[in-house]
């Protein structure tokens, strides 16, 4: 009997040993995303309605949020050389603040974000866009309701649609 | 006939359940809370607890509710005269109404004025509605014409209050990537308004 439940959980082991060995630390995937642009040319206006909506300083503006969102008018990239880098400072959102936060926003769920872009999967299916609907819990509560400016902003970015004027519909809101 | 029954032994504490349950009770606290109330440090001299003290802290760390302070607060703060400065703590401004609206255009029930030490709170018992301040919130406030004269000057926060009802959680010490600064009324090096009194109960932060 000993000898059998050997027999059963040896190779059982090798292969836990196995797939815990075979993880490369160094490797990386490639998935998906959204249009970034030109310096970030098709990526900002979809970053100014997050950065004003989520990116607060009291929100995801706060280097410990998952979801970071850095902004002219939320937490500044440290280090980023002008003396004008604070939270409502005269310096806009630089380059190197969309790239982080266009990150920030693929790097929460990657392997989702890449089926949604793909389009193999619904949007509905990201944290990314169920919180702010308040579709899952959301410390910050509901920032936005299914087919607001603010959330056909972010849908068809992550869908493929060009058209930003959602986007600054939403920005036009107080 | 009745079995006798066996007489019950009197309970006593299980030295491992209780240290269970003080473990259990240890944890229902928020240590990145803890830690922030910590480092406010221990009252001014002086100073007592009320309404002059601690300018430029976060009120609602305690006057929330986890702090369980009395008075509950929804919004508090602190209004300087300018912005801070490295090794420069400004003054308080006295008298500078602040006008804070949420989401549903409600109000405080009564106007708002920093006190001596630039120190105002909304009590949870002025809001309006019983649930509170509906989040995000717009902030506005009237400070004194440094010109003279009985007028105000009003300034309107660029953002909105996303979810924290301390001014000083985001607003803390001189200008950095992570902070705007402290809440201030005139962007200058020099205060164009009186100094708090020794009237004053309060301390300016150092």
């Amino acid at each position: 009997m000993i000898h059998a439940r050997l027999a059963c959980s040896t190779p059982l082991s090798i292969l836990l040993v196995a797939a815990c060995s075979s993880v490369d630390p160094n490797a990386y995937t490639s998935v998906k995303g959204p249009a970034f642009g030109d310096q970030g040319a098709a990526f900002r206006p979809v970053s100014a309605v997050v950065e004003r909506r989520c990116g607060t300083l009291d929100c995801h503006g706060t280097l410990a949020r998952p979801l970071r969102i850095y902004g002219q008018y939320g937490l500044r990239k440290p280090g980023g050389g002008d003396a004008g880098d604070y939270p409502g400072g005269l310096t806009p959102t630089t380059t190197a603040e969309l790239v982080d936060n266009y990150q920030s926003m693929a790097g929460l769920e990657p392997e989702l974000f890449n089926l949604v872009v793909s389009g193999k999967d619904q949007p509905e299916t990201l944290t990314l866009v169920r919180k702010p609907r308040l579709l899952e819990k959301h410390k910050g509560g509901l920032v936005w309701n299914k087919g607001d400016t603010g959330d056909k902003c972010v849908i068809d970015w992550l869908t493929g649609i060009k058209d930003t004027t959602p986007c600054a519909t939403e920005l036009m809101h107080p | 006939m009745m079995r006798p029954t066996r007489p019950t032994r009197p309970t006593r504490p299980n030295a491992a359940l209780t240290l269970f349950a003080a473990l259990v009770l240890a944890a229902c606290g928020d240590p990145v809370l803890d830690k922030k109330i910590g480092d406010l440090g221990p009252e001014v001299t002086g100073v007592p607890r009320g309404e002059f003290h601690r300018p430029g802290q976060p009120c609602l760390l305690c006057h929330g509710p986890y702090g369980g302070a009395s008075p509950q607060m929804v919004v508090a703060g602190t209004v300087f005269a300018t912005p801070a400065r490295k090794g420069k703590a400004p003054s308080g401004v006295a008298g500078v109404i602040v006008t804070v609206t949420d989401s549903f255009g409600d109000t405080p029930a009564k106007v708002k004025k920093t006190n001596c030490i630039g120190n105002f709170y909304v009590t949870v018992d002025e809001w309006p509605t019983a649930a509170g301040p509906g989040f995000p919130l717009a902030a506005k406030i009237e400070y004194p014409s440094v010109a003279g004269g009985t007028g105000t000057t009003p300034a309107y926060m660029s953002t909105r209050i996303g979810r924290d009802g301390s001014c000083a959680s985001c607003h803390f010490g001189a200008r950095a990537n992570d902070s705007p600064g402290n809440v201030f009324c005139v962007d200058a090096l020099t205060d164009p308004f009186p100094v708090p009194g020794t009237d004053c109960p309060g301390v300016p932060p150092r």
